[in-house]
Protein backbone atom coordinates (compact mmCIF):
# COMPACT_ATOMS: atom_id res chain seq x y z
CA UNK A 1 0.00 0.00 0.00
CA UNK A 2 2.88 2.00 1.23
CA UNK A 3 4.72 1.51 -2.25
CA UNK A 4 1.48 2.53 -4.27
CA UNK A 5 0.82 5.60 -2.51
CA UNK A 6 4.69 6.58 -3.26
CA UNK A 7 4.37 5.54 -7.04
CA UNK A 8 1.16 7.46 -7.35
CA UNK A 9 2.81 10.68 -5.45
CA UNK A 10 5.79 10.46 -8.01
CA UNK A 11 3.69 10.40 -10.94
CA UNK A 12 3.20 13.44 -13.03
CA UNK A 13 0.42 13.72 -14.46
CA UNK A 14 0.34 14.48 -18.53
CA UNK A 15 -1.30 16.77 -20.17
CA UNK A 16 -2.48 16.70 -23.50
CA UNK A 17 -3.54 18.85 -26.93
CA UNK A 18 -5.29 17.03 -29.16
CA UNK A 19 -5.82 19.67 -33.03
CA UNK A 20 -7.89 18.07 -35.58
CA UNK A 21 -10.51 20.02 -37.38
CA UNK A 22 -12.94 16.61 -37.64
CA UNK A 23 -14.86 16.67 -34.33
CA UNK A 24 -14.70 12.75 -35.03
CA UNK A 25 -11.42 12.50 -34.74
CA UNK A 26 -10.89 14.15 -31.95
CA UNK A 27 -13.45 11.98 -30.11
CA UNK A 28 -12.36 9.08 -31.21
CA UNK A 29 -8.46 10.01 -29.68
CA UNK A 30 -9.67 10.88 -26.85
CA UNK A 31 -11.62 7.95 -26.38
CA UNK A 32 -8.42 5.88 -26.73
CA UNK A 33 -6.39 8.45 -24.27
CA UNK A 34 -9.09 7.54 -21.63
CA UNK A 35 -9.03 3.71 -22.24
CA UNK A 36 -5.10 3.75 -21.62
CA UNK A 37 -5.57 4.29 -17.86
CA UNK A 38 -2.22 6.37 -17.77
CA UNK A 39 -1.81 9.03 -15.32
CA UNK A 40 -2.98 11.66 -17.30
CA UNK A 41 -4.00 15.28 -16.35
CA UNK A 42 -6.30 17.35 -18.88
CA UNK A 43 -7.08 16.56 -22.17
CA UNK A 44 -7.59 19.76 -24.69
CA UNK A 45 -8.72 20.02 -27.69
CA UNK A 46 -8.46 22.53 -30.38
CA UNK A 47 -10.11 22.14 -34.39
CA UNK A 48 -6.78 24.21 -35.94
CA UNK A 49 -3.06 25.44 -35.06
CA UNK A 50 -4.44 28.85 -34.15
CA UNK A 51 -6.73 27.79 -31.51
CA UNK A 52 -3.92 24.85 -30.36
CA UNK A 53 -1.36 28.20 -30.07
CA UNK A 54 -4.02 29.61 -27.66
CA UNK A 55 -3.91 26.71 -25.24
CA UNK A 56 -0.31 26.50 -25.08
CA UNK A 57 -0.08 29.65 -24.35
CA UNK A 58 -1.87 29.22 -21.40
CA UNK A 59 -1.79 25.79 -20.19
CA UNK A 60 0.74 23.24 -19.53
CA UNK A 61 0.51 21.45 -21.79
CA UNK A 62 3.11 18.08 -22.08
CA UNK A 63 2.35 16.02 -25.58
CA UNK A 64 0.32 17.59 -28.68
CA UNK A 65 -1.45 15.07 -31.51
CA UNK A 66 -1.83 17.48 -34.18
CA UNK A 67 -3.14 16.51 -37.63
CA UNK A 68 -1.31 18.75 -40.74
CA UNK A 69 -4.39 19.49 -43.08
CA UNK A 70 -6.23 22.26 -41.10
CA UNK A 71 -8.13 25.56 -41.68
CA UNK A 72 -6.93 28.51 -40.38
CA UNK A 73 -3.49 27.20 -39.42
CA UNK A 74 -2.01 23.71 -40.69
CA UNK A 75 -0.45 21.02 -38.71
CA UNK A 76 2.75 22.12 -39.92
CA UNK A 77 2.61 26.16 -39.24
CA UNK A 78 2.05 25.09 -35.77
CA UNK A 79 4.62 22.79 -35.39
CA UNK A 80 6.89 25.31 -36.53
CA UNK A 81 5.59 27.84 -34.37
CA UNK A 82 6.30 25.32 -31.50
CA UNK A 83 9.60 24.46 -32.56
CA UNK A 84 10.21 28.09 -32.65
CA UNK A 85 9.65 28.98 -28.83
CA UNK A 86 12.45 27.60 -26.73
CA UNK A 87 9.50 27.80 -23.68
CA UNK A 88 7.93 24.79 -25.75
CA UNK A 89 11.09 22.60 -26.56
CA UNK A 90 10.16 19.86 -24.56
CA UNK A 91 6.62 19.28 -25.52
CA UNK A 92 6.39 15.83 -27.31
CA UNK A 93 4.61 16.23 -30.67
CA UNK A 94 2.88 13.70 -32.49
CA UNK A 95 1.39 13.80 -36.35
CA UNK A 96 -1.44 12.08 -37.26
CA UNK A 97 -2.31 12.63 -40.46
CA UNK A 98 -3.65 11.27 -43.62
CA UNK A 99 -0.83 12.59 -45.77
CA UNK A 100 1.47 9.57 -45.21
CA UNK A 101 4.20 10.54 -48.03
CA UNK A 102 7.77 10.59 -47.07
CA UNK A 103 8.06 13.95 -48.38
CA UNK A 104 5.26 15.29 -45.97
CA UNK A 105 7.02 13.58 -43.55
CA UNK A 106 10.51 14.65 -43.96
CA UNK A 107 9.34 18.03 -43.81
CA UNK A 108 7.69 17.83 -40.01
CA UNK A 109 11.01 15.55 -39.07
CA UNK A 110 12.71 18.34 -39.09
CA UNK A 111 10.61 20.06 -36.99
CA UNK A 112 11.37 17.74 -34.22
CA UNK A 113 8.34 15.52 -34.69
CA UNK A 114 8.78 12.80 -32.35
CA UNK A 115 6.55 9.95 -34.48
CA UNK A 116 4.43 10.39 -37.33
CA UNK A 117 1.47 8.12 -36.86
CA UNK A 118 -0.67 7.78 -40.19
CA UNK A 119 -4.48 7.28 -40.79
CA UNK A 120 -5.66 4.84 -40.92
CA UNK A 121 -4.45 3.82 -37.82
CA UNK A 122 -5.60 0.95 -35.10
CA UNK A 123 -6.67 2.63 -31.60
CA UNK A 124 -3.29 0.19 -29.89
CA UNK A 125 -0.92 2.62 -31.95
CA UNK A 126 -2.11 5.95 -30.47
CA UNK A 127 -2.46 3.42 -26.52
CA UNK A 128 1.06 2.61 -27.63
CA UNK A 129 2.31 6.20 -28.13
CA UNK A 130 1.04 7.46 -24.96
CA UNK A 131 2.22 4.56 -22.88
CA UNK A 132 5.82 5.40 -24.10
CA UNK A 133 5.38 9.37 -23.89
CA UNK A 134 3.99 8.41 -20.20
CA UNK A 135 7.03 6.51 -19.55
CA UNK A 136 9.09 8.87 -20.59
CA UNK A 137 7.29 11.50 -18.74
CA UNK A 138 7.96 10.28 -15.65
CA UNK A 139 11.86 9.26 -15.85
CA UNK B 1 -12.04 -10.31 -56.92
CA UNK B 2 -13.40 -7.15 -57.46
CA UNK B 3 -16.07 -5.25 -59.83
CA UNK B 4 -15.33 -1.36 -61.26
CA UNK B 5 -16.97 0.57 -63.64
CA UNK B 6 -16.34 2.29 -67.29
CA UNK B 7 -12.89 3.01 -68.52
CA UNK B 8 -11.16 6.17 -67.74
CA UNK B 9 -8.00 7.24 -67.81
CA UNK B 10 -7.12 6.51 -64.02
CA UNK B 11 -4.60 3.47 -64.70
CA UNK B 12 -5.57 -0.43 -63.71
CA UNK B 13 -2.71 -0.11 -60.76
CA UNK B 14 -4.52 2.73 -59.48
CA UNK B 15 -7.75 1.90 -59.46
CA UNK B 16 -6.73 -1.59 -57.81
CA UNK B 17 -4.74 0.66 -55.51
CA UNK B 18 -7.85 2.35 -54.55
CA UNK B 19 -9.37 -0.61 -53.50
CA UNK B 20 -6.38 -1.49 -51.55
CA UNK B 21 -6.75 1.83 -49.48
CA UNK B 22 -10.84 1.30 -49.06
CA UNK B 23 -9.88 -2.03 -47.36
CA UNK B 24 -7.21 -0.42 -44.98
CA UNK B 25 -9.67 2.30 -43.97
CA UNK B 26 -12.92 0.04 -43.47
CA UNK B 27 -10.82 -2.35 -41.82
CA UNK B 28 -8.08 -0.61 -39.72
CA UNK B 29 -10.01 2.45 -38.61
CA UNK B 30 -13.80 1.43 -38.84
CA UNK B 31 -13.56 -2.05 -38.24
CA UNK B 32 -15.98 -2.75 -40.67
CA UNK B 33 -15.50 -5.70 -43.64
CA UNK B 34 -16.11 -4.47 -47.03
CA UNK B 35 -16.97 -6.22 -50.30
CA UNK B 36 -16.55 -5.22 -53.98
CA UNK B 37 -20.52 -5.90 -55.54
CA UNK B 38 -21.78 -6.82 -58.78
CA UNK B 39 -24.26 -4.39 -60.21
CA UNK B 40 -27.05 -6.91 -59.85
CA UNK B 41 -25.99 -7.23 -56.06
CA UNK B 42 -25.75 -3.83 -55.60
CA UNK B 43 -28.99 -3.18 -57.17
CA UNK B 44 -30.94 -5.78 -54.88
CA UNK B 45 -29.43 -4.49 -51.87
CA UNK B 46 -30.22 -0.90 -52.62
CA UNK B 47 -33.84 -2.11 -53.27
CA UNK B 48 -33.64 -3.76 -49.68
CA UNK B 49 -32.71 -0.48 -48.14
CA UNK B 50 -36.16 1.30 -46.47
CA UNK B 51 -37.97 3.62 -48.88
CA UNK B 52 -37.17 7.15 -46.80
CA UNK B 53 -39.66 8.55 -44.29
CA UNK B 54 -41.50 11.18 -45.94
CA UNK B 55 -42.95 8.57 -48.64
CA UNK B 56 -43.98 5.88 -45.94
CA UNK B 57 -46.13 8.99 -44.22
CA UNK B 58 -47.35 10.32 -47.42
CA UNK B 59 -48.69 7.12 -49.10
CA UNK B 60 -51.31 5.69 -47.00
CA UNK B 61 -53.02 9.01 -45.78
CA UNK B 62 -54.95 10.86 -48.14
CA UNK B 63 -54.94 14.83 -47.03
CA UNK B 64 -58.30 15.91 -44.86
CA UNK B 65 -60.10 18.65 -46.43
CA UNK B 66 -62.48 21.07 -45.23
CA UNK B 67 -66.15 21.99 -44.91
CA UNK B 68 -65.39 24.54 -47.61
CA UNK B 69 -63.07 21.87 -49.46
CA UNK B 70 -59.78 23.92 -48.62
CA UNK B 71 -57.28 21.14 -47.14
CA UNK B 72 -55.54 22.68 -43.90
CA UNK B 73 -52.04 23.14 -46.31
CA UNK B 74 -54.26 25.43 -48.22
CA UNK B 75 -55.38 27.70 -45.31
CA UNK B 76 -52.08 27.69 -42.96
CA UNK B 77 -50.22 28.68 -46.73
CA UNK B 78 -47.49 26.15 -45.55
CA UNK B 79 -44.66 24.71 -47.45
CA UNK B 80 -43.40 21.37 -47.94
CA UNK B 81 -39.51 21.48 -47.19
CA UNK B 82 -37.48 20.32 -50.18
CA UNK B 83 -37.32 16.68 -49.70
CA UNK B 84 -33.94 14.75 -48.93
CA UNK B 85 -33.31 11.36 -49.94
CA UNK B 86 -31.77 8.39 -47.78
CA UNK B 87 -28.34 8.78 -49.21
CA UNK B 88 -24.96 11.18 -48.48
CA UNK B 89 -22.81 11.98 -50.69
CA UNK B 90 -18.74 13.26 -49.03
CA UNK B 91 -16.77 14.96 -51.88
CA UNK B 92 -13.12 15.87 -51.80
CA UNK B 93 -10.96 17.46 -54.38
CA UNK B 94 -7.12 16.62 -54.53
CA UNK B 95 -3.95 17.59 -56.22
CA UNK B 96 -1.01 15.41 -56.40
CA UNK B 97 1.91 14.27 -58.55
CA UNK B 98 0.32 11.41 -60.03
CA UNK B 99 -3.10 13.27 -60.82
CA UNK B 100 -5.80 15.17 -59.70
CA UNK B 101 -9.15 15.33 -59.38
CA UNK B 102 -12.59 14.92 -57.38
CA UNK B 103 -13.56 11.49 -55.05
CA UNK B 104 -17.25 11.35 -54.05
CA UNK B 105 -18.29 8.71 -51.46
CA UNK B 106 -21.82 7.84 -51.58
CA UNK B 107 -23.60 6.05 -48.72
CA UNK B 108 -27.06 5.39 -47.27
CA UNK B 109 -27.58 7.67 -44.01
CA UNK B 110 -27.78 4.50 -42.27
CA UNK B 111 -24.41 3.07 -43.28
CA UNK B 112 -23.20 6.51 -42.83
CA UNK B 113 -24.13 5.63 -38.57
CA UNK B 114 -23.09 2.23 -38.14
CA UNK B 115 -19.23 3.30 -39.66
CA UNK B 116 -19.50 6.59 -37.64
CA UNK B 117 -20.31 4.58 -34.84
CA UNK B 118 -17.36 2.19 -35.09
CA UNK B 119 -14.90 4.55 -35.46
CA UNK B 120 -16.35 6.17 -32.24
CA UNK B 121 -16.13 2.25 -30.94
CA UNK B 122 -20.12 3.06 -29.63
CA UNK B 123 -20.98 0.02 -31.65
CA UNK B 124 -19.54 -2.21 -28.88
CA UNK B 125 -21.01 -0.69 -26.35
CA UNK B 126 -24.45 -0.80 -27.31
CA UNK B 127 -27.20 -1.64 -29.57
CA UNK B 128 -26.36 0.56 -32.96
CA UNK B 129 -29.85 1.25 -32.77
CA UNK B 130 -29.18 2.83 -29.41
CA UNK B 131 -27.06 4.83 -31.07
CA UNK B 132 -27.80 8.51 -30.70
CA UNK B 133 -26.01 10.41 -33.21
CA UNK B 134 -26.94 13.97 -34.71
CA UNK B 135 -26.54 14.56 -37.95
CA UNK B 136 -23.60 16.79 -38.28
CA UNK B 137 -21.17 14.16 -36.78
CA UNK B 138 -22.42 11.55 -38.88
CA UNK B 139 -21.70 14.15 -41.39
CA UNK B 140 -17.77 14.98 -39.59
CA UNK B 141 -17.65 11.20 -39.33
CA UNK B 142 -18.09 10.29 -43.48
CA UNK B 143 -15.89 13.36 -44.36
CA UNK B 144 -13.05 12.14 -42.33
CA UNK B 145 -14.20 8.18 -43.96
CA UNK B 146 -13.51 9.92 -47.20
CA UNK B 147 -10.30 12.07 -46.31
CA UNK B 148 -8.83 8.50 -45.21
CA UNK B 149 -9.47 6.60 -48.14
CA UNK B 150 -8.32 9.22 -50.55
CA UNK B 151 -5.11 9.99 -48.05
CA UNK B 152 -4.13 6.44 -47.88
CA UNK B 153 -4.81 6.26 -52.01
CA UNK B 154 -2.68 8.92 -52.74
CA UNK B 155 -0.05 8.08 -50.57
CA UNK B 156 0.48 4.66 -52.21
CA UNK B 157 0.48 6.65 -55.79
CA UNK B 158 2.03 9.30 -54.53
CA UNK B 159 5.13 7.86 -53.15
CA UNK B 160 7.74 9.98 -52.01
CA UNK B 161 5.85 13.39 -53.42
CA UNK B 162 3.54 15.75 -51.25
CA UNK B 163 -0.35 16.16 -52.33
CA UNK B 164 -2.66 18.71 -51.19
CA UNK B 165 -6.80 17.52 -50.10
CA UNK B 166 -9.58 20.04 -50.02
CA UNK B 167 -11.56 19.33 -46.98
CA UNK B 168 -14.34 17.10 -47.85
CA UNK B 169 -17.82 18.55 -48.22
CA UNK B 170 -20.92 16.06 -47.24
CA UNK B 171 -24.63 16.93 -47.82
CA UNK B 172 -27.46 15.01 -48.74
CA UNK B 173 -28.67 14.03 -52.40
CA UNK B 174 -32.03 14.80 -53.77
CA UNK B 175 -34.50 12.35 -53.20
CA UNK B 176 -35.21 12.21 -57.19
CA UNK B 177 -31.08 10.85 -57.16
CA UNK B 178 -30.60 7.26 -57.74
CA UNK B 179 -27.86 5.12 -56.45
CA UNK B 180 -27.78 3.40 -59.40
CA UNK B 181 -27.32 5.88 -62.22
CA UNK B 182 -24.25 6.06 -64.31
CA UNK B 183 -23.79 9.06 -64.59
CA UNK B 184 -22.19 9.63 -68.42
CA UNK B 185 -20.01 12.46 -70.08
CA UNK B 186 -16.81 13.03 -67.93
CA UNK B 187 -14.59 10.17 -67.04
CA UNK B 188 -14.57 8.40 -64.02
CA UNK B 189 -13.63 5.18 -61.86
CA UNK B 190 -15.36 3.54 -59.51
CA UNK B 191 -16.53 0.66 -57.01
CA UNK B 192 -20.06 -0.25 -56.00
CA UNK B 193 -19.73 -1.91 -52.62
CA UNK B 194 -21.12 -3.28 -49.40
CA UNK B 195 -21.09 -3.42 -45.76
CA UNK B 196 -22.45 -5.65 -43.82
CA UNK B 197 -25.10 -5.90 -47.10
CA UNK B 198 -25.79 -2.27 -47.29
CA UNK B 199 -24.31 -0.89 -50.56
CA UNK B 200 -22.25 2.04 -51.55
CA UNK B 201 -20.14 3.62 -54.10
CA UNK B 202 -17.23 5.58 -54.36
CA UNK B 203 -16.29 7.39 -57.78
CA UNK B 204 -13.16 8.94 -59.06
CA UNK B 205 -13.11 11.98 -61.44
CA UNK B 206 -9.84 12.65 -62.57
CA UNK B 207 -9.03 15.88 -63.89
CA UNK B 208 -5.99 16.41 -65.98
CA UNK B 209 -6.82 13.04 -67.59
Amino acid sequence: MAEQTAAVAETRPLNILIVDDSATMRTMIRRVVDLTELPLGTVYEATNGLEALHILETCMVHAVFTDINMPVMTGYELLTEIARREAWKDILRIVISTDGSRLRQEEVRELNVNLYIRKPFRPEVVRDVLSRIASTHNR
Amino acid sequence: MSYHESPAPITADAVDALFVAIVEVCENSFFAFVESCEPDRFAALVQRLAPPVEQLIETPFPELKRRDGRSAREVSGRVDRPKLSEWVEASLTFTGSAFSGTMEIIVPVRLARHLVASLLGLSQEVQLHEVELREHQVFDGIGEFANMICGAWLTDLSGSQAFNLEPPKVSRLPLDWSPLADPSGEPEQGYRLCVDDLPWRIRVRPSNG
